[in-house]
């Protein structure tokens, strides 16, 4: 079973709902990896703003930027203050 | 992987969002001003290349980038292809061949004669060695009288020979000629065993060097001397000692400031000093090796030009360091089979004469002084 699998079963989450869905990690504050991502909304070096399914995830710090990235996975480093989710 | 750099000139956010929701990896993004550069696989370059030019974007792909890619370019550049084989033909080269030799083991047999061998057998250096050579000049060497046994090898660009010289003759010695013990050193008598012949000096004695110590002879009962050889050991106190004036102004070579640098290359290890405009001068080299395989360095000779100049000598400033070294110097000047075993002390005595110092260092040693020599005439 996946490290996310897992995580959603232990937080009692209904499992067929997360399959497919998007994740997004956090590393420190220092780097962040968002899987399930739809494109790239905006992208400064405050604020890097990625599309979800239904959602957008802002992501506020300084000096932040996409190193990398494919259809499902984006990879971004930067010092990280915020995370916020929505509309 | 083989990966291919693009640079586009579009707002980062829509570049990415169109290539990536395509499927497309990209790595390695980095923005700079209006522009931003990625690496993409290079089996999807094309499909990149016609997925931006059918959004009107502006690109530029910037190179191919893997092992294979820059083994491909590699391969076409063919100067640096043949400078890198002349390179290994060179190695190749230098790793066959001898520069010189090196003989050791030679006392007798004059290391001309084994030169001669050499160039009989056409061994000019520098010259390229082969397994054969060197067997067949062991045996060549071996043919020169004087010689029993001799190796040849070759280390690194050297050839080595070692050589096993025959014994040499010696005649038989004589053991019966009446001959004296006497006193290489002047001293004061602290020992003697006589084993044959009649001693001449006791304990307590003060010899000079020369005197007869034991005699080539013993009286009979009847009163005659019946010569012999002299045989025994003597031990006296002996003093050696030096005396060393210090003036107290000296002329040194001063440097003038004046410098001169001379950059030369050096391919096999020689000595080389090159020419200065200075006449008096000292100098300091500084060797950088190039390659460690090859022996190729550059050498940086820097001259300083000096000139003569009366300086004062202050010897009581020096003063331990001269007496320190002045006594090893002392020390070492006593044949070191005398001094083994042997009890000695040292001291110095520094006195002002006239503009100088004088510096007199003593070695009081317990040695053998005694050697045995044949007098012009048997004794009778």
């Amino acid at each position: 079973m996946s490290f996310f699998n897992d995580t959603v079963l232990k937080l009692g989450l209904p499992h067929d709902n997360f399959v497919g869905g998007d994740k997004v990690s956090i590393f420190s504050g220092k780097g962040a990896f968002i899987e399930g991502h739809k494109g790239v909304f905006s992208v400064s070096e405050e604020e890097i703003v990625i599309k979800l399914k239904k959602e957008k995830v802002y992501i506020s710090g300084n000096g932040l930027k996409i190193t990398e990235i494919n259809a499902s996975e984006i990879y971004i480093i930067g010092k990280i203050s915020g995370i916020l989710r929505g509309q | 992987m083989e990966r291919v750099k693009f640079l586009v000139k579009a707002p980062e956010a829509f570049v990415l969002t169109l290539l990536s929701g395509r499927g497309f990896w990209l790595k390695n993004i980095k923005r700079t001003g209006g522009e931003i550069s990625f690496f993409a696989k290079q089996n999807e370059a094309l499909k990149i290349e016609e997925c931006l030019n059918k959004a009107n974007v502006k690109f530029i792909r910037q190179g191919d980038f893997g092992v294979k890619t820059g083994a491909e370019s590699l391969l076409k550049r063919f100067g640096f292809l043949i400078g890198f084989a002349l390179g290994l033909a060179l190695i190749a080269l230098y790793s066959l061949t001898v520069f010189g030799a090196d003989i050791h083991g030679l006392e007798i047999v004059e290391a001309k004669s084994v030169h001669a061998v050499l160039k009989n057998e056409g061994i000019n250096f520098p010259h390229l060695r082969l397994k054969k050579d060197a067997d067949k000049l062991s045996l060549k060497i071996v043919e020169l009288s004087g010689i029993s046994h001799a190796s040849v090898s070759v280390n690194g660009s050297r050839l080595v020979i070692n050589v096993t010289e025959e014994l040499p003759y010696e005649a038989p010695k004589d053991t019966q000629t009446p001959i004296s013990v006497i006193a290489q050193f002047s001293g004061v008598i602290s020992k003697i065993i006589t084993v044959q012949g009649t001693p001449l000096v006791k304990v307590g004695d003060t010899v000079k060097k020369g005197d007869i110590l034991i005699a080539p002879y013993i009286k009979s009962p009847d009163g005659t001397e019946v010569p012999l050889r002299a045989i025994g050991e003597v031990y006296a106190l002996v003093w050696h000692q030096k005396h060393l004036y210090y003036p107290d102004t000296v002329i040194r070579q001063v440097r003038t400031g004046k410098t001169e640098v001379k950059t030369a290359t050096n391919i096999l290890k020689l000595n080389y000093l090159p020419k200065t405009s200075f006449v008096n001068y000292d100098y300091e080299q500084h060797t950088r090796q190039v390659l460690a395989i090859i022996p190729f360095s550059i050498i940086k000779t820097t001259f300083y030009e000096t000139t003569a100049k009366e300086t004062q000598f202050d010897f009581n400033k020096e003063k331990d360091l001269i007496v320190a070294k002045e006594t090893d110097l002392l020390i070492s000047s006593v044949p070191k089979h005398l001094r083994q075993g042997a009890e000695g002390k040292t001291w110095h005595i520094a006195k002002r004469v006239d503009n100088a110092t004088r510096l007199s260092i003593y070695y009081e040693l317990n040695q053998r002084i005694c050697t045995a020599v044949q007098v012009s005439a048997p004794h009778s």
